[in-house]
């Protein structure tokens, strides 16, 4: 048994702002922008464990995601998969144990081919037969609550939006994979579809034992299906620890603002967080959220507050 | 409306279009019946429905039927060096010069040789437009057909691949780009010698930059679809992500860009023509007829005008074909 699925030590990506050209690069002599999507991000993610990732859009979420699930290369920093440490000529290897099901359901599916091509994809290089290809698509069809009979020759056109990503989940579970990040797997979909997913997603977690990355921005969602949260705020984490208690008793000023922009059936007043997000080209000095927070001392403008341990729960705000 | 048979799924009948009808069985969410909302069976779906693509697509028919049969026949009596049957199908003979007829009006008399009129040596200018239609119609085929066929090899790696594949590629094509046509064609016919294959590969090397550009544009932008992801995280191979979803979601929009381009590949291969590169003496060429005819003007209109009305009609049955399907790909048109 391993300690963790995946552990990141300072994990870091930066893009480039302006892409340049090969003739442009020799030309230039302004210095190379970079925007700072994941910022020396240390984290764990248990076997079997549910872990949300939340944030508002442009924090860094979705590139945290999908370098876990390979699809983009760290700038710096270390990730280690099953306790191994991850470089790139082992992503094929990984990819075998690792899947992601993306926000949009209708771009995740090729529109040319059946279903039934999109689900068993993944099993294309495994040495299957014709006949088991056929048994493990019926039964990914009926662990997400689909007829394979019904959908096998359907086109992602005749599906409705919820019959997507069910399609899509059939299609991270195929292969038998021990980890999914899921990017906002229910955001595209209206509330009562949401449900039917969320509760999809929580069987099939339970019923495979996978472990999970979910990210969302809605903190609701997090609390439904999480048994751990991180917050995301502008590349780097500011809280995590056990969903229950950070939720219950949120420490990071900006968790604190997420909890009460929150709609729920009782609210009358939303209070959402004020200011704007900030760039992640230029960020401010200090701590990421001091223009921004209620809180803010002079400590918090100068230096960059370390992730600090109280509790079961970690956060990084020069206020503990 | 059907009636009902217990113990099946309901079944709703939509009536599509003129005529279809596709049959949904109602599941437990909405069904969206949609029928084919892409590929070339679509595409040949809406012509048929469509009254100005069907123009476009019969009058491009009737051109390439005869230009096959015609082609065929000559092929075959230059082989056998048989030349009365490379003209077996024309109204008369586009080679014999009979000085009593030239030129002649266009006439009813002796229908349909002359209805055309006759050239300044008295051949019925119908026989020898004729005559000339299968070399339009082969360079049309040829040319944009291996121009999409290098284009999509090297956009497509260029777009997909990125970094140094796509940089060397894309400039290897932006050189090609800058050759400028005419120039790059008499030349090619001085160091190669005057002739219609000279011409052919001539308008290929100047043709394909176009569509390389194309699909690597498509390439980039399909890269990023959640699809191609999921298959790159399948463990799929470059190449089989190209060949099972790349390269099927990148062709609708190059059909149409084709179509348009057919027509186009004959206005310069008949400019050419009027130039006198790649044209043999003595051989029928609409673009040469025209050059040969103006001299005769006005006294002598219909000499250079029937070849260049063939040509015209060609390209505009073309682009009337062409231009709906890119506005149908494009979304402009409702079907």
């Amino acid at each position: 048994m391993t300690n963790t699925v995946f552990k990141a030590k300072g994990l870091t990506k930066y893009f480039e702002a302006s892409k340049r050209g090969f003739v442009e690069s020799l030309v230039s002599r302004q210095p190379k922008i970079w925007v700072k999507a994941v910022d020396e991000i240390d984290f764990e993610i248990m076997p079997g464990e549910v872990l949300a990732l939340v944030g508002e859009s442009g924090s860094g979420k979705t590139t945290l995601g999908r370098m876990l699930a390979t699809l983009e290369t760290s700038t710096k920093g270390d990730l280690y998969f099953m306790d191994e440490k991850v470089s790139r000529k082992d992503y094929r290897r990984i990819r075998r144990q690792v899947q992601m099901v993306f926000q949009n359901p209708t771009d995740s599916i090729d529109p040319r081919m059946s279903i039934k091509g999109i689900v068993t994809e993944p099993l294309h290089r495994s040495d299957v037969g014709e006949a088991s290809k056929d048994e493990q698509f019926a039964t990914a069809l009926s662990l997400v609550g689909l007829d394979a009979k019904t959908f096998a020759q359907r086109r992602v056109r005749d599906l409705s939006g919820g019959q997507r990503q069910r399609v899509a989940v059939a299609r991270a579970i195929i292969s038998n994979p021990t980890f999914i990040a899921l990017d906002e797997p229910t955001s595209a979909l209206d509330a009562s579809v949401q449900a039917q997913v969320l509760n999809l997603l929580a069987r099939i977690h339970d019923e495979l034992k996978l472990t999970y990355l979910f990210i969302t921005h809605n903190i609701a969602v997090a609390r439904y299906i999480s048994d751990r949260i991180a917050v995301m705020y502008a590349g780097k984490v500011v809280e995590q620890g056990p969903t229950e208690e950070v939720i219950a008793n949120p420490k990071h000023p900006y968790t604190q603002a997420l909890l009460k922009s929150v709609p729920t059936l009782k609210t009358h007043e939303l209070v959402p967080p004020s200011g704007e997000v900030p760039s992640l080209v230029g960020l401010p000095t200090g701590c990421r959220f001091h223009p921004r927070c209620p809180y803010v001392m002079d400590v918090c403008k100068e230096k960059e507050p370390a992730m600090r341990r109280t509790g079961n729960v970690e956060v990084a705000c020069w206020l503990y | 409306m059907e009636p009902e048979e217990p113990g099946r799924p309901r079944r709703l009948r939509l009536l599509k279009g003129k005529g279809r009808s596709s049959t949904v069985a109602v599941h437990d969410e909405a069904e969206v019946p949609l029928g084919e909302t892409s590929g070339l069976r679509f595409i040949a779906g809406f012509i048929r429905r469509d009254k100005i693509a069907l123009t476009g697509a019969i009058g491009i028919g009737i051109f390439f039927v005869f230009g096959l049969i015609q082609g065929i026949l000559e092929t075959v009596s230059d082989y056998t060096h048989n030349l009365a049957l490379s003209y077996s199908i024309l109204p008369s003979n586009p080679f014999t010069f009979n000085f009593a007829n030239s030129l002649a009006p266009p006439t009813f008399a002796n229908f349909p040789v002359g209805i055309f009129g006759y050239d300044e040596v008295g051949r019925s200018i119908l026989s020898r437009i004729l005559y000339a239609i299968p070399k339009d119609a082969l360079a049309s085929v040829l040319i944009v057909i291996s121009a999409i066929v290098i284009g999509m090899f090297l956009g497509i790696s260029a777009g997909y691949l990125g970094g140094w594949a796509d940089e060397i590629l894309m400039r290897v094509t932006d050189a090609f780009l800058a050759f400028p046509l005419i120039v790059f064609a008499v030349a090619l016919s001085l160091i190669l010698g005057n002739g219609y294959t000279v011409v052919l590969v001539a308008l290929t090397i100047v043709w394909w930059p176009t569509y390389a550009r194309f699909f690597r544009a498509q390439a980039l932008t399909l890269k990023s679809r959640g699809y191609v992801e999921a298959a790159r995280l399948s463990g799929l191979s470059p190449l089989s992500i190209i060949i099972r979803h790349i390269f099927p979601n990148a062709i609708d929009p190059i059909v149409a860009i084709a179509t348009l381009d057919f027509g186009n590949v004959i206005l310069v291969y008949s400019t050419l023509a009027f130039l006198g590169i790649g044209v043999q003496v003595g051989q029928p060429e609409l673009g040469s007829m025209a050059a040969s005819g103006l001299q005769y003007v006005p006294h002598s209109w219909w000499f250079p005008l029937f070849p260049s009305l063939v040509i015209m009609a060609i390209v505009v049955c073309y682009s009337l074909l062409g231009d709906r399907i890119q506005d149908m790909v494009g979304g402009r048109l409702s079907y």
